[in-house]
């Protein structure tokens, strides 16, 4: 009993922290939805009002959640699909390799976020050395304030958050277990499916929602890469809050990315928790 | 004939470094056979070729008759109880224990009644929807055994499937492993270090030294007739001493004149089993007898039986008695008389 009184205790740190900084603002955030822009740029409370759920509407905001969420999806995809293959490689490495290829994917961490976006611009833009090679196969004169180059700076960015957790799943199995497979009948292709990548779901799962919440939020990349003309859920947040001064629709965007965000995680868990053969 | 398993010229090197040199053996169908051999001997590796994990540098491997060389583990006809058990983390034990079948695409029906006969062989039934890491030792190991048997292989083999265990449960989990084996009369490669495991479970025991097996016998021969000195120190206790035969008789710098019964003459090792040896307080005038003097060192009393540890003109000879719970114990430092039937001792040629 004394054990367990301690362990609450343990979790009292985070639990004021997270009390203090994230629940209570975002509690001030959301009951700003409730509030109206008054021709000052200031919100008013005089009563509640339904004003952002109208704007929703008159903004024409669907497609850009739309976008936004296709857009997280693509490079979600994107980056299993490099991470896993890259992640199941460097495991297969011997220790000295393993771990300069991890320090080499931790390399970005230690350059500014911006200035690493920034670094992308100059590679997307017109005479920009992706450009130029891409020209060779396509007509393109510059990629820059594209689509594509948002996808680029934004796979660029989160393809660590893909790629660590699941090589960290993937050297938690034990070879034997492996081996074991192969003795019980299943070929190379079942061994990795039944045994391999059942055993890296976790790990892919955190990959999933490490990559796709923050490119569902995004604001800098789609800010950077993609022009002004670009509308992301992220910079439509931060236009509204800032040059609109409407609080209200800022706050009601926000709470649907982070709706979004929940229900993508709730169905990545019950994923996470099928029959496993 | 046809053998469940058989060796021809098998050796595995790794990296230049041989692990098995060039192993012939056989092994008949139904067959109990331990490998058996200290840490490093190549019997593991000997297990791991037989099972397809490995592929020998040369040599040809049989199962059945048919050439396996070529065969991919998954599609030999063997399966392995590992050391460390290897049940999957993510499955519950009756997913882990029909996954062979699952993987073959098996029918759910004939699938429920193999489990219903392993059931019935291993007693398991309480927690098969338990996942592993919320089983003991012993419940895992039987879980193990089930997930092999339940494919009903040519082969089973056991890569030392009792080590991780506690000595009671080792010795239980041994007659039921027997008595499983008996009933299937299914052929069984058993790897183990342990010379007592491997005495009282096998009908054939190929002891491994150096990725050479040294000797295949059955038990008794072993023990009682080991045809190299390394076969004689590595099963049970034994008192092993080199020396010189000549007409019946062995004389070494510390033992002149012991008889012995043998067709060796010249260098030769004589080996006395500690439970052959009696000892008294005074020197027996048996002339079938053997007699030495020695100073008793240590006594190590274990229950049912003590171990007395004697100087014999500076070397140690280990002697075994039961314990009949009247005779008094000799004390340390006390002059004892070794006496021993020449008939019971054993004499090996020194070969090299």
């Amino acid at each position: 009993m004394k054990l367990r009184r301690f362990n609450v205790l343990l979790g009292l740190p985070g639990v004021i922290f997270l009390t203090l900084f994230f629940l209570t603002p975002s509690l001030f955030i959301f009951s700003y939805i409730f509030g109206t822009r008054t021709p000052t740029g200031k919100t008013a409370f005089d009563r509640i009002y339904f004003d952002s759920f109208r704007q929703l509407l008159e903004f024409d905001v669907f497609p850009i959640i739309i976008k936004s969420f296709n857009t997280a999806v693509i490079v979600t995809v994107i980056c299993l699909l490099i991470g896993y293959p890259f992640a199941y490689q460097i495991r297969k490495f011997s220790n000295t390799m393993k771990y300069f290829s991890l320090f080499l994917i931790s390399i970005p961490f230690l350059t500014n976020f911006l200035a690493r976006t920034y670094a992308w611009k100059i590679l997307v833009s017109k005479n920009g050395l992706l450009t130029r090679l891409l020209s060779i196969f396509t007509n393109v004169d510059s990629l820059l304030f594209t689509d594509f180059a948002v996808i680029l700076g934004m796979v660029y960015v989160y393809l660590p958050f893909m790629i660590l957790p699941i090589f960290s799943s993937l050297e938690n199995i034990d070879d034997h277990l492996l081996e074991s497979a192969r003795d019980l009948y299943a070929n190379p292709f079942k061994t990795f499916y039944y045994i391999t990548f059942k055993l890296s779901l976790p790990g892919v799962i955190a990959g999933i929602v490490l990559t796709f919440i923050p490119s569902l939020g995004a604001y800098i990349i789609p800010q950077i890469l993609g022009g002004s003309k670009a509308m992301y859920l992220g910079n439509f947040t931060v236009l509204q809050y800032i040059q609109a001064s409407n609080w209200p629709l800022g706050s009601l965007v926000s709470l649907i990315i982070l709706v979004f965000m929940g229900l993508a995680i709730n169905v990545l868990f019950k994923f996470e928790g099928q029959k496993n053969l | 004939m046809t053998y469940a398993l058989e060796f021809k010229n098998v050796s595995k090197l790794y990296d230049k470094n041989t692990a098995v040199n060039s192993l012939n053996f056989t092994v008949n169908k139904g067959e109990f056979f331990s490998l058996l051999g200290p840490s490093g001997c190549g019997k593991t590796t000997t297990l791991r070729l037989i099972a397809g994990l490995e592929e020998p540098t040369q040599g040809d491997i049989f199962i059945n008759d048919k050439n396996v060389n070529q065969i991919e583990p998954h599609l030999r006809p063997v399966n392995t109880v590992f050391q460390s058990y290897s049940l999957f983390p993510h499955l519950s034990v009756e997913e882990n224990i029909v996954f062979g079948l699952k993987i073959r695409n098996f029918k759910s029906k004939e699938i429920a009644e193999r489990l219903e006969e392993v059931i019935a062989l291993i007693d398991l039934k309480d927690y098969l929807k338990r996942k592993p890491h919320q089983l003991s030792g012993g419940q895992q190991q039987r879980v193990a055994i089930a997930r092999a048997l339940i494919n009903k292989p040519e082969v089973l083999l056991m890569d030392e499937p009792l080590g991780a265990l506690d000595l009671k449960l080792r010795e239980r989990l041994q007659v039921e492993i027997k008595a499983i084996q008996e009933s299937l009369k299914i052929t069984t490669i058993y790897v183990t270090h342990d010379q007592n495991e491997a005495l009282a479970m096998s009908d054939k025991i190929a002891v491994m030294h150096n990725g050479d097996i040294l000797q295949l016998d059955d038990p008794e021969k072993l023990y009682e007739k080991p045809q190299d000195p390394f076969v004689a120190s590595f099963l049970g206790n034994s008192n092993v001493f080199l020396g010189h035969v000549e007409n019946n008789i062995f004389n070494s710098d510390y033992m002149k004149n012991i008889q012995v019964s043998t067709d060796i003459n010249g260098s030769a090792f004589l080996i006395l089993r500690p439970e052959i040896i009696s000892f008294s307080l005074e020197e027996s005038g048996d002339a079938q007898q053997n007699s030495i003097p020695g100073v008793v060192e240590h006594i190590l009393y274990r229950g049912s039986w003590v171990d007395i540890v004697v100087n014999v003109n500076g070397v140690k000879v280990e002697i075994s008695k039961e314990n009949n719970f009247q005779t008094a114990l000799p004390r340390e430092g006390e002059i004892l008389f070794l006496s021993w039937n020449a008939t019971k001792a054993w004499i090996l040629k020194n070969e090299t």
